[in-house]
């Protein structure tokens, strides 16, 4: 045991020290401090202020090496040392917006999360597993079918929803609590009651989901059925022979969230102005303070090494099978040859030149998009001609078509399928943009006429298709369908001749016409809802395209090669999945600034490892398999075997794991949006639609609808994303597992 | 009155169209302390009667019509806790899967002692007596040390101990009846030999009624009082075992026993059946045998022939027996062809494997460091002349796969010499061994993950044609495709059909095609028929057969097999492994005759004979672990010659004749010389 725990530590160094190093390298060597500096101090900024900053928060150093130093301070007299290494002995330094000294501050902290939290997961395990035994015990019931669907449903629902909703029911309209705050002694009760509530409801879902398939799972399995030969009663097998198989993959779900154990939920802590971790990364985030979130980073991952420690523990307790630090059988590695390798890395190359130039194209082609938006439709003309081949190419597989005339057969999967299509068909439109060209006689210089020719903005064909309504603007809220604005506003009036100012409700200019209200500049939120299509499609996509590449080359690789190249991609992918996923999309979008593409890269990187995995060890199988051992005894190249064998058969994992995947996406763009890391300002999405909506549910009246309609339309996109990736699961791939969703 | 009275089952599948008649119309009886034997291919339906009767089949199986007796008690008008009293107490059932049938995460007396708490009628027993009971039926099981394993978990045990602890579990109380479903198949075969004896005699002891279910017509006749043969959901034939073996009244049944390979048929093609069993969603009206019988006459095709009673207790369903018992010996034919001999075969060596070692590294911890070897293959010389089959004989884990792949180079060995047609394949780079692919190729075991399903056959096939670049243009290519396509028996329509839309054994030749097409001259066949039905092996034997002498040079073949049966027919030497090592090398006929070292004698001593038994050498114990395997000689401690020497030293190789060898220290004339005492470290 202690040799175990030992070595695990050891195994956790280079992990740990990964995750320091890619910090480093994003705050210090893709930004500088004065970027730091520039984001802090905001538009005020001056070359002044900023050196002053930098002076004064102990960056004025050389990034590796000081020359101007002496001796053994050549080495520590540099940012690596002293913001980065120190971190390693639990030097946290002080924050950079507060000046408050982090370790202390966590200390302090740490208490009110735990109340929060352990809660929390204690009984969400309780509540998750009792009831996924209860839908398993009445399986195949009208019961069952039930719930599996309110699952779903309860999944699909943001978890921005589930705070906001229980705040202003129980503590907002029933005042069965108080909103918000925190008591340090035993008063604390009555302000963590409600967010546990919500925290074990918002998980309840998704939980329900994973436990009852992994239990499904075991009751079809040899053992159960002897178990059943031998006259046992359901119960018996369901607690016993059922419950202790399925507990070591419900142990390795559950103990990866301890690192959100301690470090709280960022939303939920700053909703309900709990002072702990949590809210303390939250604010860092806001106030742009790295030292912060450099900290919350490094302690992050340790706690999620100590999360997979506590699993390989607690394995032992529940299955015999596996000792502490069990020997291994080496696999016969396949050794690439020199060509392999170059091959792959050739095709590494080219897709990640082929990504920076998408990334770089765009950013040259936004910066003169004036005339014709080239980036939009190329993208749009790409995504579609991708989608085409596609089809053409599955329609001659008997996989493929057995798969369609399986979900042919499901009406709530056809019914999400053509939801999906309706919001796609939105999202098409509004990606196919043109600008007017309008001729104006003008005079020119030397005084004779001429024409000019003038650009409008682009358009898309959804702005022309909505343009009565999107220009029908009022002058600030107003409620659906209402003939007069929401709020009471100055009218001018003309009484006895002067011209008076009343508050009043002033009368719309266009009653009656806005179907789901107007927002606080008057804007048509059903316009804005339906603009935001685009940008979920897009967020929920162009993410998967840029680590569906990544996690299927790398994946193949680790898997069917083995050996060294199996160790460095296990590495690099450990050390990502090792920071807890919010706060490393959160650290890549302080680098990167907020924006559409921006959210899509810092989530496509962070987003290959899941799948990434999935197919190494799908990889480990298919190579075993007697068709490849047939390919290599042929003399095959191993590019052609990865090309022809290992990937034409994982295809199906990644397409399943493509739209599972978008709906998770477009809840996290929502709550990036939220949480000021994600599209920014500017951009039309649900997410910045709540995060503005937010401040309007605290006003007496109640502006409802722009949050109402935001939720609704996400819940329906995430729903149908869900519903059909199920259908899509069962008929490619019945045995394949959900894992539990990410934050 | 029978025990059971099974009367016109149905159990059915449901699926979008038509349901699945997988049991369709199954009718037998069972008396007290007798056991059946039901045999059939795979996919006849004899599994899920089996479940039928334990009422556990498997969704969206249901019952679709019928009657089940037990005593009489009607089965079938059971609620669910009627059900539950059956099951266990009254009829127990063994499955086929020993390593997977326990449950891991608990104690084998937990498992025990639940089955025994439940089936004790009121309850109440007290923890010492479930104790008590639960080492009496390990030790009615006959497991050493019964005390101590009824702690232990499965994964502690070996597959044969599970089985006999599954056998414990299901006779711990006693019940009337007991279903064994293949219980030996997933077994190696001395170990079969020990369950299949202690099967017999705890029947005899406790009187227990058994339904014995098996695809294996050998272990049939040693266990069974009478016989039914199951073809596509229905009894076709039931008869006294020997009656079955002597006068098999059915065509199918006939054919079954014919096409089985055996040392007779040396040189001679096997008999066939030919096509395959029909699926269960389209049954013909008539007879399901017809479209394969040969016999077949006009009102095969469109009526279902009904059951008759043709001797006491032997019941066919047949046409041909309403006319009487006559009909069948006049068109009874016997096609064994004679194929050219293979003892023209030259002297020139096509493999010589010397001293190959192939080890495998147990890592622990985080330096990975090496804690032990698995010596999956060890110190093995092997040669190989032109023309001729050599069968690699021995039990699972012993290393005869291990020593194919590495001998192909798909796996890099640990050490030795392999020299293929004169070249030692193991010094050649990665270019220069691309070319010596073409000359070797491999045939698999399972016909399924031997194929890309999303390749079509013309992409299968083609593979090996566009790796070695042989053929230049399509046009070039085509031709070729479709003459190997001919050549292992299979349409050029069938090119552009996918792997899905083919049965096991047309799988098997597509298989052959993906080889010959590069045109080896070598051949490792690993497995090629064991995961085939008795039917389809003859099938790919004959063709294995036919298109070795077919070439411009007799085909050499490299026969990996566990199944003594085909080794003595297909054969021309033996080389028979025991854990990583060859103990015996010799031409077939001498080796079957004479086997020299103790292991060949108990491993062809227990190879079920279709006949009555005979005495047998049977084996203690399971093969042990290469991981760690017994010091000395490795077969020592369950040998029943052991000398105090073979626990000091592995044996030489001694000659027993031209090319024959065997490593026993019984045979030893000679001193050990040095290389085998430094291989004898712990």
């Amino acid at each position: 045991m202690g040799a175990y725990l030992i070595r695990r530590i050891l195994y956790m160094i280079p992990i740990v020290l990964g995750v320091v190093m890619l910090t480093f390298a994003l705050f210090f060597i893709v930004n500088s401090p004065a970027d730091m500096a520039r984001a802090s101090l905001g538009q005020k900024a001056t070359p002044e202020s900023i050196a002053r900053w930098v002076s004064a928060h102990d960056y004025d150093h050389p990034t590796w090496f000081n020359t101007q130093s002496k001796g053994l301070a050549k080495l520590t007299d540099t940012l690596l040392w002293k913001k980065c290494a120190r971190l390693l002995i639990f030097d946290l330094g002080r924050s950079d917006s507060t000046e408050r000294e982090i370790a202390a501050e966590i200390r302090h902290r740490m208490l009110p999360s735990l109340t929060m939290a352990v809660p929390t997961f204690v009984l969400g395990m309780l509540v998750n597993i009792t009831l996924a035994l209860i839908f398993a015990l009445c399986r195949g019931t009208y019961f069952d079918r039930v719930g599996a669907v309110v699952c779903v449903l309860m999944m699909s629902i943001s978890s921005l929803f589930y705070i906001i909703a229980g705040q202003f029911i129980f503590a907002g309209w029933l005042r069965l609590f108080p909103i918000s705050g925190f008591d340090w002694g035993p008063g604390m009760l009555k302000y963590v009651f409600l967010p546990v509530i919500i925290g074990l409801i918002s998980g309840i879902g998704a939980g329900i989901r994973y436990n009852r398939t992994l239990m499904l799972e075991e009751i079809n399995t040899d053992y159960v059925r002897t178990a059943r030969a031998k006259g046992l009663g359901e119960g018996r097998i369901l607690f016993l022979h059922v419950l202790k198989n399925a507990m070591i993959p419900i142990l390795t779900g559950a103990m990866t969230v301890i690192p959100t154990l301690f470090m709280g939920s960022l939303i939920m802590e700053s909703f309900f102005a709990i002072p702990g971790m949590g809210s303390m990364t939250m604010n860092a985030i806001v106030a742009q303070d790295f030292a912060v979130i450099r900290s919350m980073t490094f302690i992050g991952s340790i706690l999620f090494m100590i999360g997979l420690l506590l699993t390989d523990i607690s394995y032992t307790l529940v299955d015999p099978r596996i000792t502490l630090g069990n020997a291994e059988s080496e696999r016969e590695a396949v050794r690439p040859s020199i060509r392999d390798i170059g091959k792959f890395f050739l095709l590494f190359l080219v897709i990640t030149v082929a990504g920076c130039g998408l990334v770089l194209g765009a950013r040259a082609l936004t910066a003169m998009e004036t005339r014709f938006p080239i980036m939009d439709n190329l993208l749009l003309a790409l995504t579609l001609l991708g989608l085409f081949v596609f089809f053409v190419r599955a329609r001659r597989h008997e996989m493929w078509r057995n798969a369609w005339r399986q979900i042919r057969g499901k009406r709530l999967a056809m019914v999400a399928l053509c939801v999906l299509s309706l919001f796609a068909v939105i999202a098409v439109l509004d990606s196919a943009r043109w600008c007017d060209v309008r001729k104006v006689s003008v005079t020119l210089e030397d005084g004779t006429p001429g024409t000019n020719t003038i650009f409008s903005e682009p358009l898309s064909a959804l702005d022309r298709i909505l343009a009565p309504i999107a220009r029908n603007t009022e002058r600030t809220y107003s409620a659906p369908l209402s003939d007069r604005l929401y709020t009471k506003v100055n009218v001018p009036k003309v009484v006895n001749g002067k011209t008076i100012f009343v508050r009043e409700h002033e009368p719309l200019v266009h009653p009656r016409s806005h179907l789901l209200g107007t927002d606080k500049m008057g804007k048509d939120v059903l316009y804005i809802t339906l603009k935001s299509v685009r940008t979920a499609l897009v967020v929920g996509g162009l993410t998967t395209l840029i680590a569906i590449p990544f996690a299927i080359l790398f994946g193949c690789l680790a898997g069917f090669f083995g050996g060294w190249i199996d160790d460095v991609i296990q590495y690099v992918y450990s050390t990502l999945s090792s920071i807890p996923w919010i706060l490393l999309v959160a650290c890549l979008m302080m680098v990167f600034g907020t924006g559409l593409m921006q959210v899509c890269i810092a989530m496509g990187i962070t987003g290959w490892v899941g799948l990434c995995r999935t197919l190494r060890g799908e990889t480990l199988k298919i190579r075993e398999r007697e068709y490849v051992q047939a390919a290599l005894s042929l003399g095959t190249s191993k590019f052609e075997i990865i090309r022809t064998h290992i990937v034409p058969n994982v295809m199906h994992l990644v397409l399943i794991s493509v739209v599972l995947r978008f709906s998770r996406l477009v809840l996290a763009e929502a709550v990036l949006s939220y949480i000021g890391v994600g599209v920014g300002a500017g951009t039309y999405s649900w997410g910045m639609m709540i995060n503005m909506a937010r401040s309007e549910l605290g006003k007496d009246p109640k502006v409802w609808w722009t949050l109402a309609s935001s939720f609704a339309a996400m819940l329906m996109l995430v729903l149908s994303a869900n519903l059909f990736g199920d259908a899509l699961r069962d008929a490619l791939d019945p045995r394949l597992r959900v894992r539990g969703g990410q934050n | 009155m029978p025990l059971l009275n099974v009367q016109n089952l149905q159990s059915f599948f449901q699926t979008d169209a038509e349901p699945c008649r997988v049991v369709d119309g199954v009718s037998f009886t069972l008396d007290a302390g007798e056991t059946l034997g039901l045999v059939g291919e795979s996919g006849s339906g004899k599994s899920l009667t089996a479940l039928s009767i334990m009422q556990l089949l498997p969704k969206p199986g249901y019952h679709a019509g019928g009657e089940l007796m037990f005593g009489n008690q009607d089965l079938l008008s059971l609620d669910s806790a009627g059900r539950r009293s059956i099951r266990g107490r009254n009829i127990a059932m063994i499955f086929q899967e020993p390593m997977t049938s326990l449950n891991p995460v608990l104690t084998v007396r937990t498992q025990l002692t639940e089955a025994i708490r439940r089936n004790t009628p009121d309850g109440k027993i007290s923890r010492d007596e479930q104790l008590r009971q639960a080492v009496e039926a390990l030790r009615m099981a006959e497991i050493p040390a019964p005390e101590q394993r009824v702690n232990e978990y499965p994964h502690q045990l070996s597959g044969g101990m599970r089985q006999r602890v599954m056998i414990a579990m299901a006779l711990a109380c006693r019940p009337k009846m007991l279903i064994a479903d293949e219980p030996t198949t997933a077994l190696d075969v001395t170990v079969q030999a020990k369950i299949l004896d202690l099967l017999r005699d705890l029947q005899k002891r406790l009187g227990t009624a058994i339904l014995f279910i098996t695809h294996d017509l050998a272990v049939i006749a040693q266990v069974a009082d009478r016989v039914a043969v199951m073809y596509a959901g229905k009894i076709v034939e039931t008869a006294p075992v020997d009656e079955i073996f002597k006068n098999p009244a059915h065509p199918y049944t006939e054919r079954l026993l014919e096409c089985r390979p055996r040392r007779e048929l040396r040189g001679k093609t096997l008999e066939t059946i030919t096509g395959i069993v029909p699926s269960p969603m389209d049954y013909a009206p008539g007879c399901r045998f017809c479209d394969r019988c040969p016999h077949v006459f006009e009102p095969c095709h469109d009526i279902q022939p009904e059951q008759i009673e043709i001797a006491p207790g032997h019941q066919v369903t047949c046409h041909l027996h309403k006319k009487g018992r006559a009909a069948l010996a006049v068109v009874q034919t016997n096609s064994h062809e004679e194929i050219p001999d293979a003892e023209a075969a030259d002297q020139d060596l096509v493999l010589d494997a010397r001293q190959v070692s192939k080890h495998f590294a147990i890592r622990k911890g985080l330096f990975k460091r090496v804690v032990g070897r698995v010596k999956a293959v060890d110190d093995v010389d092997l040669r190989i002349r032109r023309g001729t089959t050599v069968a690699l004989v021995g039990e699972s884990g012993c290393g005869k796969t291990t020593l194919g792949r590495t001998l192909t180079r798909l796996y890099s060995p640990t050490a030795g010499q392999v020299l293929f047609q004169g070249r030692d394949i193991m010094r050649l780079n990665e270019s220069e061994m691309q070319g010596v692919r073409r000359g070797m190729q491999m045939l698999f075991q399972d016909p399924y993950s031997s194929l890309n399903p999303r390749m079509t056959v013309r992409q299968i096939v083609e593979e090996g044609l566009r790796a070695q670049a042989i053929g230049n243009t399509p046009a070039e290519r085509n031709e070729r495709l479709v003459g190997i396509l001919q050549h292992v028996g299979l349409k050029a329509g069938d090119l552009d059909a996918y792997p899905h839309e083919f049965s096991g054994g047309q799988r098997q030749r597509i298989g052959i095609a993906r080889a010959l097409a590069v045109e080896p001259d070598f051949l490792i066949l690993d497995e090629p028929t064991s995961a085939l039905d008795m039917s389809i092996q003859a099938q790919i034997l004959n063709l294995l057969r036919a298109i070795q002498g077919q070439g411009r040079q007799r085909l050499t073949y490299l026969f990996i097999t566990h199944d003594l049966g085909v080794v003595e027919y297909v054969a021309d030497e033996v080389a028979v492994m025991y854990l990583g090592r060859i103990v015996e090398r010799n031409k077939t006929v001498e080796l079957f005759d004479n086997p020299r070292h103790p292991y060949t004698r108990a491993l062809l001593s227990s190879i079920p004979k279709a006949g009555p038994g005979s005495d047998r050498v049977t084996l203690e114990g399971d093969v042990p672990s290469p991981l760690n395997p017994p010091s000395g000689c490795h077969f020592h401690p369950r040998c029943a010659c052991a000398m105090p020497i073979c626990k000091e030293l592995y044996p030489a190789e001694t000659s027993i004749g031209d090319d024959a060898i065997v490593r026993c220290h019984l045979e030893s004339t000679t001193p050990p010389v040095a290389r085998d005492i430094e291989n004898t470290g712990p």
